[in-house]
């Protein structure tokens, strides 16, 4: 393989592959797939990008978290809730959306600036079983247990029809790419560095001047940002969000995906979720069978191949390259 | 000569033990000062302290004649008083060449080229190859130079090295003595805790002994071993009798 270390990978590459799966994405619909595929597509793109935002905040900085989901739910309620008392349209919520993950994902990164491993991922499970007790209580506002419906109506964003389920899955795509875009510019600045070097040794990164505390602050703001953009999509795309789809139980199926994939890759969570929506479908499994092979995937991946799908393949491929860059000296 | 490092009364306290102090140490501009002391004596919680990975229970810490105390660990850093760790000592999870940039962009450097990097491993006396290599490859003597490359690209004014010849065979203990006479050369100051002796005395202008958290006694490498107070602190009174 070692026409692999030849290959001169452009600083382009990956924005370009991004650009190219895009592509293949949005015309999917042309492929005329039944209502049911078109629906797991739109699922694997909307969760795509929330595991991203995990992705981002795990992979790149080492701070796993299981209040994602709950960040994933501020972002819906917000869209749906400035739609049902403001009449926000889609495009009047995002930055509602978008800002209320900032900021959930900022205030979730406060303990960790005090508390760190199997302590703060036990802290963020609280934090996102209060929060989806907290919309379960307020039911005046949220709906309570009924939950709340997304005012989704005839609305078009960006000439997109949201009603219609092959307009919205192109517009979702839209959305996937440029999140991408902007986790892969993230990756390779100067940002990500400094964000690999506090997952790889915080008190090393410390000790060569790096404010662990303001970066992870940063990286929570950003993933949470990410989310709420994910949880606006996911209001729209089910049109009916209610306290239970966002508990930590959905936090672990994001984890899952990202683990699926390969949490340090780019691409890792759009994997994860192709193969956590569509293995299913493919083999026809009940929802019991499912849970049940995605809890033995699940073992296997973190026995196995804990750098996941995209990791496993990427090791595979320079096999035998490996005794050479690994050679001690 | 005016002391770059100062500290006063120094204490840190583990639920009521007092681990160490009160400790009173200076260290000069482009001075190397062996540390040295029996395990335990309290001279890596010495470091923490200094550098602001432990906050003191008492006492005052200079630099420069202003006082850190309350000055977070990440800002001393910034200020040119760099440490090094026994273990933690690269990002081992990522090439060393993104190990190196991660110093050059503290140092604020805009040019992360192969060169700036290339540079910096050949001073420390590490192989051009290994810039591709996973730091976490490389061999425990390479990860201690690339752990040193890492401080010096940030031009540290006092550099302090927790046990840097820890765990080296001969050969890459002949390069570490190499880098650290460079840099004394280059006039960068450093605290060096070590255990090997032989090794450390020879690059040092001064030796201070730790016991129990305290300075047992500070002077010369020559003159510093003869003391019986050292070697029995050292080796256990027994020892020192029978000689």
């Amino acid at each position: 393989m070692d026409w692999l270390a030849r290959i001169k990978v452009s600083p382009l590459t990956p924005y370009a592959g991004v650009a190219l799966l895009a592509v293949l994405a949005y015309f999917f619909p042309y492929t005329s797939p039944s209502n049911k595929t078109l629906s797991l597509a739109t699922s694997v793109v909307v969760y795509s990008i929330a595991a991203s935002g995990l992705g981002l905040l795990w992979g790149q900085s080492g701070q796993l978290t299981l209040a994602h989901a709950a960040v994933f739910g501020l972002g819906a309620y917000a869209a749906a809730l400035t739609g049902k008392f403001f009449s926000l349209g889609f495009v009047a919520a995002l930055p509602v959306s978008i800002g209320t993950g900032l900021l959930a994902g900022a205030i979730i990164a406060l303990p960790s600036l005090r508390t760190t491993g199997h302590y703060f991922v036990i802290l963020t499970f609280a934090i996102g079983e209060v929060l989806a007790v907290v919309q379960m209580r307020l039911d005046w506002l949220t709906g309570g247990a009924n939950g709340t419906t997304t005012p989704v109506g005839t609305q078009s964003a960006f000439g997109y029809a949201l009603g219609q389920s092959k307009d919205f899955y192109s517009l979702v795509v839209l959305f996937a790419a440029i999140v991408l875009m902007l986790v892969c510019y993230i990756m390779r600045s100067r940002w990500g560095i400094i964000l690999r070097s506090i997952r790889e040794n915080a008190d090393l990164a410390t000790s060569l001047g790096v404010n662990i505390k303001l970066h992870r602050l940063l990286v929570f703001s950003a993933s949470g940002a990410i989310a709420g953009l994910a949880g606006q999509l996911f209001a729209y795309q089910v049109k009916y969000i209610a306290p239970t789809l966002f508990t930590s139980q959905t936090s672990i199926l994001l984890l899952l995906v990202v683990l699926l994939g390969g949490k340090s890759y780019l691409l890792g969570p759009v994997v994860g979720a192709l193969v956590y929506f569509f293995l299913p479908y493919a083999f026809d499994l009940t929802p019991i069978q499912s849970q049940i092979a995605f809890g033995a995937v699940l073992v296997i991946m973190i026995l196995l191949a804990p750098s996941g799908l995209l990791g496993s393949i990427w090791r595979a491929l320079h096999r035998t390259r490996a005794p050479k860059a690994g050679a001690k000296v | 000569m005016s002391a770059l490092l100062e500290v006063k009364g120094l204490e840190k306290h583990f639920d009521g033990i007092r681990a160490l102090g009160p400790v009173e140490f200076h260290a000069n501009a482009g001075e190397i000062v062996g540390i040295i002391g029996p395990n335990g004596s309290g001279k890596t919680t010495f470091f923490n302290v200094t550098t602001g990975f432990m906050k003191p229970t008492a006492g005052r810490v200079f630099w420069k004649g202003e006082d850190i105390t309350a000055v977070a660990a990440h800002r001393r850093a910034r200020l040119g008083l760099i440490r090094t760790f026994q273990e933690k000592m690269v990002f081992s999870g990522t090439p060393v060449r993104e190990n190196m940039r991660l110093a050059l962009i503290q140092h604020g450097i805009r040019d992360l080229g192969d060169a700036a990097i290339l540079r910096a491993l050949s001073y420390v006396g590490l192989p051009e190859r290994t810039i591709d290599q996973q730091a976490g490859d490389l061999s425990w003597g390479q990860c201690r130079l690339l752990g040193m490359a890492l401080a010096l690209v940030l031009q540290p004014q006092l550099l302090l090295l927790d046990e840097p010849f820890a765990g080296l065979n001969r050969i890459a203990a002949a390069q570490v003595t190499d880098m650290l006479q460079r840099m004394k050369s280059d006039g960068i100051g450093a605290i060096i805790v070590e255990h090997e002796m032989s090794l450390l005395l020879p690059l040092c202008d001064r030796v201070v002994v730790f016991a129990s958290g305290q300075i047992l006694a500070e002077g010369s490498s020559e003159d510093i071993l003869k003391r019986p107070d050292v070697r029995a602190a050292y080796f256990g009174a027994d020892v020192v009798a029978e000689d």
